[in-house]
């Protein structure tokens, strides 16, 4: 029997709810969707020539006709395509494969790229570089997805209206002469760790000395940077040597995972992880959180904690520390803080255990922080792992360039709400969608405002970004960005080796790189080939010696690395004052400062 | 009583019976010879584009396979020819031939030059060049005498049956690795004495073969089977994979 499906009548009574968008948004386009009985096209074939029957009628015949001919029993006729011209290398149906790297947050991640015609097809990580063997994570596999991804930015585009290259370049012509001495010129960029957009960004100075040059990343730890200069000194790092560690304690540290960590830091720990032989051992791994992640997973002995216990469980294990190794160093930090009496609310016994496993490995232990986590913790922990010597052992100090003229997205947010920035280069970043809520405030209105009320104020904005996004939304030019795939560019890997990243197909919407948009703000013509990068590399960049060398008494790093744990000592006074300033100073104030 | 059976309708069933066998049979043998890759696919010789005339190029001016299809060695697909490959003879010789005009047009434009395809394997079989040819199997065991085609025609069914012809006995169609493209070899041309000089007798054979006068296709497979170590296989996944 035929089932008539009754349509449940719309509650009279309550609240209505939407079964779809289309029905919130309820446009007379959906309404006549909704109200006609058969798909558009099936509406169609209601005339007189065209009904339904006549329709069904020939379609009969044509399948039937095409069935007895013969036409339909050929063979399709295929064809067989060669290159016009040899592409050199090129083996038809054999894959090529290429280096370069992918630029991340953290560091780049060098790759080996599967192509095939010239088209990457693949992703993985580079089997012979240290920083990889071999070893990719979720974002680089996604990553030949974000290459293809229809939804990228295809065009060039001033205020939503799509413009040729010719119109922008007369634009940049014409702004080129009212930036000036670059007193209201500014540039929001990402962290890529680039030597030659470095490079390039110092000719730029030389060109506009007034410009501002913020380096801007949700993600990005101003916590970990500032204690770690304050620590140790302006233009160093410390990298974390997992697979030397014997005991590991993270604080809130997802080491594991690749948004926070890297390949490297994962590959490092399950290194130790491996038994082959029975003078293998396995390193032990305590972990602190206050949240599931995967390395609280990966933990020998995790404890759950609150957010706001963690500063506190810093202070217990490193009085615990401090009290074992008698260290002046960590002794100082702690004597400038004050802990109220019954505030921590946590297992004793659980952190004796884990200070007792830490100071009966001294040297081969390691203790993390978590990058979110606040200065006064990040300053902590670089103590106890000073005070049991791991600082040289299994956290060395490398050198990282850090350019003492960067500002962050606060510092351009003030000087924009002054009304002082006239021009605004956007480099990627999406800062309508992702800055933090209430940057600045506005003196004239008494209010705190958000990235787009600041974003209103400046009248020329050129937005380099790969979709077309919020951001571009609120901006005057928008260009297509081209895909690390697609550009000649460099990069340091979070260890400091340097890594060259080279195209593996032109821009497939002609996008333009950061070098191109930077190089074409200076007025200089379009760099197609790598020379911009050779460029760099023949002017020498004083490069850490990153790749470490077998016996570690004859490395010069290693020694360097060994003086980083007096250098901790004798920035005491410095820190002291720091310290002194404000027990736990906001992240936020720690840019401003 | 009536019958109720006119008197011919004896000899139905029997008709009906030897009319249906006929007609199966018949269907059967039919759909034999017809639907099969030896009637339906041998003889395809679809016009080109450019009438190329390999007997020409091969047999009259001497040109080796790998001039033209330089990859068969190397990889599983072997290339037809790119315009710059025609191009670099054709700048000079034959430059004006009317014929050679969508070359010429190729190389103006960039646009390739479209060659019908003729020897197509269904996309379910994998089949890979570079095996084959550098373990002793000619152009010609598979594409016939294509140095004597002026027009490029399908010689060989391709259906499996034919393909495991060479896969059971590969000693049937084997030949030295430097004959390969040599699409005119016959057993004869083999001296015994250099043959089994540079390449050995299979085990278990007495006779003194460089002492024959001639050897024969088996004799020869043979012994580049046994030399070579060639392990064919029957499993479905050589190729359904």
């Amino acid at each position: 029997m035929k089932r008539v499906f009754q349509h449940p009548p719309a509650p009279t009574a309550g609240r209505r709810y939407w079964r779809s968008t289309d029905e919130l948004a309820d446009t007379p386009e959906f309404r006549e969707w909704l109200e006609r009985e058969f798909p558009f096209s099936a509406a169609q074939l209601n005339g007189d020539e065209w009904s339904r029957r006549s329709f069904l009628k020939l379609m009969g015949a044509s399948v039937a006709l095409a069935g007895f001919g013969v036409s339909s029993c050929r063979r399709p006729e295929l064809y067989l395509v060669p290159f016009t011209k040899t592409v050199e290398w090129t083996i038809p149906g054999k894959f090529l494969y290429y280096s370069t790297a992918m630029p991340r947050r953290n560091g780049a991640i060098p790759l080996l790229v599967t192509t095939v015609d010239g088209r990457p097809i693949k992703l993985d990580g580079n089997p012979l570089h240290p920083m990889s063997n071999g070893a990719s994570d979720v974002f680089v596999q996604a990553a030949i997805n974000e290459l293809y991804n229809p939804l990228r930015a295809k065009r060039i585009a001033e205020n939503g209206q799509t413009k040729s290259v010719a119109d922008f370049e007369k634009y940049l012509n014409d702004l080129r002469g009212k930036i000036g001495d670059g007193g209201g010129l500014a540039f929001l960029v990402e962290e890529t760790h680039s030597p030659t957009r470095e490079r390039i960004r110092g000719e730029l100075e030389k060109m506009f000395p007034r410009m501002r040059w913020c380096v801007y990343d949700p993600l990005r730890s101003e916590a970990q940077n500032f204690a770690t200069q304050i620590s140790f000194g302006d233009d160093l790092r410390l990298v974390p040597r997992i697979e030397r560690a014997d005991v590991i304690l993270a604080l809130d540290s997802d080491f594991l995972d690749c948004a926070e960590g890297d390949i490297a830091s994962s590959r490092a720990f399950t290194s130790r992880r491996r038994v082959s032989a029975p003078k293998d051992s396995m390193n032990r791994l305590y972990v602190v959180e206050n949240r599931y992640t995967l390395t609280g997973a990966m933990a020998d002995h995790r404890m759950r904690l609150p957010a706001s216990q963690i500063p506190l469980i810093a202070h217990a294990i490193a009085m615990k520390v401090a009290t074992a190794t008698k260290d002046a160093g960590l002794g100082s930090v702690l004597a400038t803080l004050q802990v109220p009496a019954g505030a921590a609310q946590f297992d004793e016994h659980w952190v004796d255990e884990a200070v007792n496993d830490l100071v009966s490995r001294s040297g081969a232990g390691l203790v993390l922080a978590g990058s979110q986590q606040p200065v006064v913790v990040q300053l902590l922990v670089y103590g106890i792992n000073s005070a049991l010597k791991n600082v040289g052992r299994t956290v060395l100090l490398r050198e990282l360039h850090r350019n003492q003229n960067d500002n962050s997205i606060l510092q351009l947010a003030g000087e924009m709400v002054a009304g002082r920035i006239k021009q605004l280069f956007i480099l990627g970043a999406n800062p309508v969608f992702n800055a933090p809520r209430a940057l600045a405030f506005d003196p004239s209105g008494k209010t705190w405002i958000d990235w787009p009320e600041l974003q209103k104020k400046v009248p020329d904005i050129i937005r380099l970004g790969y979709y077309e996004d919020e951001t571009s939304a609120l901006s005057r030019w928008n260009l297509p960005a081209s895909h690390f795939l697609e550009s000649w560019s460099d990069a340091l890997s979070s260890e400091g080796h340097y890594l060259a990243i080279q195209p593996m197909i032109l821009p497939l919407f002609g996008g333009f790189s950061e070098l191109d948009l930077l190089t074409a703000v200076m007025g200089k013509p379009k760099v197609d080939g790598p020379e911009l990068v050779i460029q760099w590399q023949y002017r020498g960049w004083n490069c850490a010696q990153p790749l470490e060398r077998t016996n570690p008494a004859a490395d010069p790093g290693i020694s360097r690395d060994r003086a980083g744990a007096r250098l901790f000592d004798r920035r005491r006074t410095l820190r002291k004052q720091l310290v002194a300033a404000g027990n736990a100073r906001s992240d936020h104030e720690a840019d401003l400062g | 009583m009536a019958n109720f059976f006119p008197r011919w309708s004896n000899w139905l069933p029997l008709k009906l019976a030897i009319c249906s066998f006929v007609i199966v049979c018949g269907l059967t043998a039919g759909t034999w010879y017809y639907v099969t890759p030896k009637y339906t696919k041998v003889g395809y010789e679809p016009i080109q584009p450019v009438p190329f005339p390999h007997d020409v190029h091969v047999t009259q001016l001497g040109m080796d396979c790998r001039y033209c299809h330089s990859f068969v060695e190397v990889g599983a697909h072997s290339n037809v020819p790119n315009t710059q490959t025609c191009m670099s003879c054709h700048q000079q010789v034959q430059k004006d031939n009317p014929k050679l005009e969508p070359v010429r047009t190729s190389w103006k434009t960039g646009e390739p030059v479209q060659w019908v395809w003729i020897h197509r394997l269904p996309d379910y079989v994998f089949y890979n060049h570079s095996a084959h040819v550098n373990r002793g199997i000619s152009c010609a065991s598979c594409h016939g005498q294509i140095n004597h085609m002026s027009v490029v025609a399908d010689a060989k069914p391709m259906s499996m049956k034919w393909c495991l012809e060479c896969h059971r006995n590969p000693e049937n169609f084997l030949r030295p690795e430097d004959q390969i493209t040599n699409l005119d070899w016959k057993p004869d041309d083999v001296n015994p004495a250099e043959f089994v000089g540079k390449y050995g007798k299979p085990a278990g054979v007495t006779e003194d073969w460089s002492k024959k006068t001639h050897l024969t296709q088996r004799e020869i497979g043979q012994t580049l089977k046994e030399r070579w170590n060639i392990q064919t296989s029957e499993n479905c996944q050589a190729c359904h994979r």
